[in-house]
């Protein structure tokens, strides 16, 4: 990888969206995507931690991530 | 050979026509089997206990009163009591669920189970952001200063605050399941859901099983609006049931439930300040937003909303973070929020400078992605209503106590079609069967998967059988973002045509003919310039001796079916005209008419498109004039979580309501587009102008109810 390419980060395996059950692929800046998130845990807007469920903050250094 | 491209809208015999419903029947005589009414030998139900709390930490769950109650099998805790998973977020979370015999057990020993509590501070208000702990999702653009200069050197400006309540998604069929393990080890079940195919990977967890030992089956739902995608946790905690206890399980939420958290529809409120030349046109934008989504975020809101090409804009947005059910995707998810505050804002600022609302919205167009397509909207819903003799400046109202307004709203959505496969096969006997994996939620999908592969094999209607609803048919998406009927027409009609070429193959030598000159139309195959020459459809399937023959289609998301035709399209515009009556002494609002005018591209079944809009429209009406959560900030609890409270219109409140669909080139040349979406967007937007243009001021939020309209009469408008 070059190194001025940015490493790809994995979200949470449990984050979850409704545009991932109709489309293979996620446009974050798509006008018509919803924007809201949730966790296949809990099935809430939180995850296992209570803090809330988005891409950008689902990330590794959460308790409850898994990637 | 048959070609996937659509024939022209004039050559077509099913597309385009007003069809029935296939599944009509079935709904209003009562055959159609919802989830609530699966029932399986042996079956338990199970029930759920919701905190009464917004915030608190459970310290202890007793469940031995609950056990005792006769009938019941087995009571559970559904949250820790220790340090750090014990804490609850909104009023309404699931705090322990039972099984029993009987609905009647379930209930009782629900009231028998002791929970201790150490409540904590909660925050329900989303109306004002200065009281929110919530973090800044703000975006500035482009820099502030030149949005300043801009809005000091607009000829004219108005300043407004504009907003909608957090509403819920009250589905007719409450979330929920019947779920049962076979004496194959397979699990079986039965949900209300909007993603059919996708639904099992849900449940994987809750029942140990790969998800092809899953197998789902909804034939009928009864709305989902955005918030069925999920299993969710009711979905999860029947299948750990039924495997704990060996029995099937049916767990719907009860109707509070159902209501206190089967969805969220976030609020959103904004401060914002428009400007425009003397001339009537927009020159600047500013906005300061925010809306909560309980817990989460609260999704996107894209102010200005249509008229995106405003030169000098500056928005800024937050989420409120309050103890509620977290946001769930309500149809079009952010655009009615972003569609009332912008229209409310730009209709303002017309009145301001004493002009025609349709006079400034045609002005404005220019400023908007599709100019052409709202201005031929506007003018078509502008004819539809009578406006040239109805219409009337805001600042001279109608005359007595009974007050006439219109008001517009425009809208736009994507819909371009989901990834979707269909399966056709052709029998012997001239027989058809078309499976997918898709899912009606009402809308007609059942009805337009038919009417695509009947249209392409040149059959009538009711000689093909359309199989939907279950995991185990080739995979369609989710229904969601109105990306249904552009996916499944595009898949079924790949695989219609797939499978119709390898009949015309065994049909083509039996005529002396080749391939390329067969067609199939009126229930027989034929030689397209000499149509005598022909054999009926059950004759020409008896060439294929005892095997059927089928073909698999396929839909890929912007990139057409399997010969790369697309056959979908998206990008759609709708022009929304309400006409209203306002009580001045009671603050009450009727709605005289209400028009719309919608784009949704080449139309599959334009009954059914029709009734989507006409739904659309009773929901915005709903939205508009009655629906709001109610929460209470001292207990942080909901109080209107039933249908009687929580209003919702019936057809005594929606008023005369007439749709028309754009037809002719540049609309059904277009692809297929979804529309569950689109026509419910500016219902909000054009009631609250209409109310605004009748009653001389605006009325700042939604829903526009009795209490409101007089608040705003008595303060000229402002908000309190």
């Amino acid at each position: 990888m070059d190194s001025e390419t940015p490493a790809f980060v994995f979200p949470c395996k449990h984050i979850r969206s409704k545009e991932m059950y109709y489309q293979s692929s996620t446009d974050e800046n798509d006008p018509f995507s919803s924007g809201m998130f949730w966790c296949a845990r809990t099935h809430e807007s939180f995850g296992p931690d209570g803090e809330p469920v988005e891409r950008v903050e689902c990330k590794a250094d959460r308790r409850c991530f898994e990637e | 050979m048959a070609k996937n491209a659509w024939p022209p809208a004039d050559k077509t015999v099913l597309m385009g026509k007003r069809i029935a419903r296939l599944d009509g029947p079935a709904k209003s005589t009562g055959r159609a089997k919802y989830a609530y009414d699966m029932n399986r030998p042996g079956m338990l139900y199970a029930r759920l206990l919701s905190s009464p709390h917004a915030a608190a930490k459970v310290t202890a769950i007793n469940l031995d009163e609950a056990k005792k109650v006769p009938g019941v099998v087995g009571a559970w805790a559904e949250i820790a009591t220790a340090e750090p998973d014990n804490e609850v977020r909104y009023a309404g979370e699931i705090i322990a669920s039972v099984a029993a015999t009987s609905e009647e057990a379930a209930r009782e020993a629900l009231t028998k189970i002791q929970v201790q509590y150490q409540v904590l501070p909660h925050l329900v208000d989303d109306t004002d952001a200065t009281k929110s702990d919530g973090r800044e999702q703000g975006e500035d653009k482009p820099d502030a200063a030149a949005v300043d200069a801009a809005i000091s050197g607009a000829e004219v400006k108005v300043s407004g605050k504009y907003g909608l309540a957090c509403i819920t998604h009250a589905c007719h069929e409450s979330h929920g399941q019947v779920c049962e393990f076979g004496a194959d080890g397979n699990l079986y079940v039965w949900p209300s859901t909007q993603n059919v195919s996708a639904y099992a990977g849900g449940l994987k967890d809750a029942s140990g099983l790969a998800v092809n030992q899953i197998f789902v089956d909804c034939q009928y739902m009864g709305g989902g609006f955005g918030s069925k995608f999920d299993s969710g946790r009711w979905g999860a905690i029947s299948v750990r049931i039924s495997k704990e206890t060996g029995k099937p399980v049916k767990l719907m939420l009860e109707r509070d439930q159902e209501l206190l958290i089967g969805g969220n529809r976030p609020s959103a409120y904004a401060d914002v300040t428009v400007g425009a030349t003397k001339d009537g046109t927009i020159s600047v934008w500013s906005s300061n937003a925010w809306g909560s989504g309980g817990m989460g975020g609260a999704g996107r809101l894209g102010v200005p909303y249509v008229f995106t090409k405003i030169p000098n804009v500056r928005t800024l947005s937050k989420g409120v973070r309050t103890n509620r059910r977290g946001a769930v995707a309500w149809r079009a998810p952010g655009h009615p929020q972003a569609c009332l505050i912008t229209m409310a804002a730009i209709a303002d600022l017309a009145a301001e400078l004493k002009m025609d609302e349709l006079e400034f919205f045609l002005k404005n167009v220019a400023l908007t992605d599709r100019p052409e397509v709202y201005t031929e909207e506007l003018k078509i819903a502008a004819d539809m209503i009578g406006y040239k003799d109805k219409a009337h400046l805001r600042s001279n109202p109608t005359p007595g106590t009974l007050k006439r307004g219109l008001g517009i709203g425009i809208h736009t959505w994507g819909g371009i079609g989901n990834d979707s496969q269909t399966e056709v096969v052709i029998n012997p006997d001239g027989a058809v069967s078309v499976s997918i994996g898709t899912q009606d939620l009402g809308v007609g999908t059942r009805t337009a998967v038919a009417i695509v592969a009947a249209e392409t094999l040149g059959l009538p209607l009711d000689k093909v059988q359309a199989n939907i609803g279950k995991n185990s048919y080739p995979p369609s998406g989710a229904s969601g973002g109105s990306t249904t009927i552009g996916g499944v027409s595009a898949s079924t009609r790949d695989a219609s045509t797939i499978a119709l070429n390898a009949l015309l193959e065994k049909v083509a030598p039996v005529l002396g003919v080749t391939v390329d000159e067969l067609e199939a139309r009126d229930g027989k195959i034929q030689v397209a310039a000499t149509p005598s020459k022909s054999l009926p459809w059950a004759k020409a399937c008896s060439l294929l001796g005892q095997m059927p023959i089928s073909g698999r289609g396929e839909n890929k998301r912007g990139k057409g079916v399997s010969d790369g035709t697309i056959l979908d399209d998206q990008g759609v515009g709708g022009v929304q005209i309400a006409d209203v009556s306002v009580d001045v002494e009671t603050g009450q609002v009727f709605i005289n008419e209400f028009v719309a005018v919608q784009d949704c591209g080449r139309i599959v079944d334009l009954l059914t498109a029709e009734s989507q809009v006409y739904g659309a429209l009773i929901m915005g009406v709903t939205y508009a004039l009655y629906e709001e959560c109610i929460y209470d900030n001292i207990t942080g609890r909901m109080l209107n979580a039933d249908l009687e409270f929580y209003r919702l219109a019936t057809l005594a409140d929606v008023g005369k309501l007439k749709v028309h669909m754009m037809t002719g080139p540049g609309y059904d040349t277009r692809g297929v587009i979804g529309l569950g979406e689109p026509p419910v967007i500016a219902p909000g937007a054009a009631i609250s102008n209409a109310v605004a243009n009748a009653i001389g001021v605006r009325v700042p939020t939604l829903p526009l109810t009795p209490e409101k309209v007089l608040a705003a009469l008595e303060q000229g408008g402002k908000l309190a």
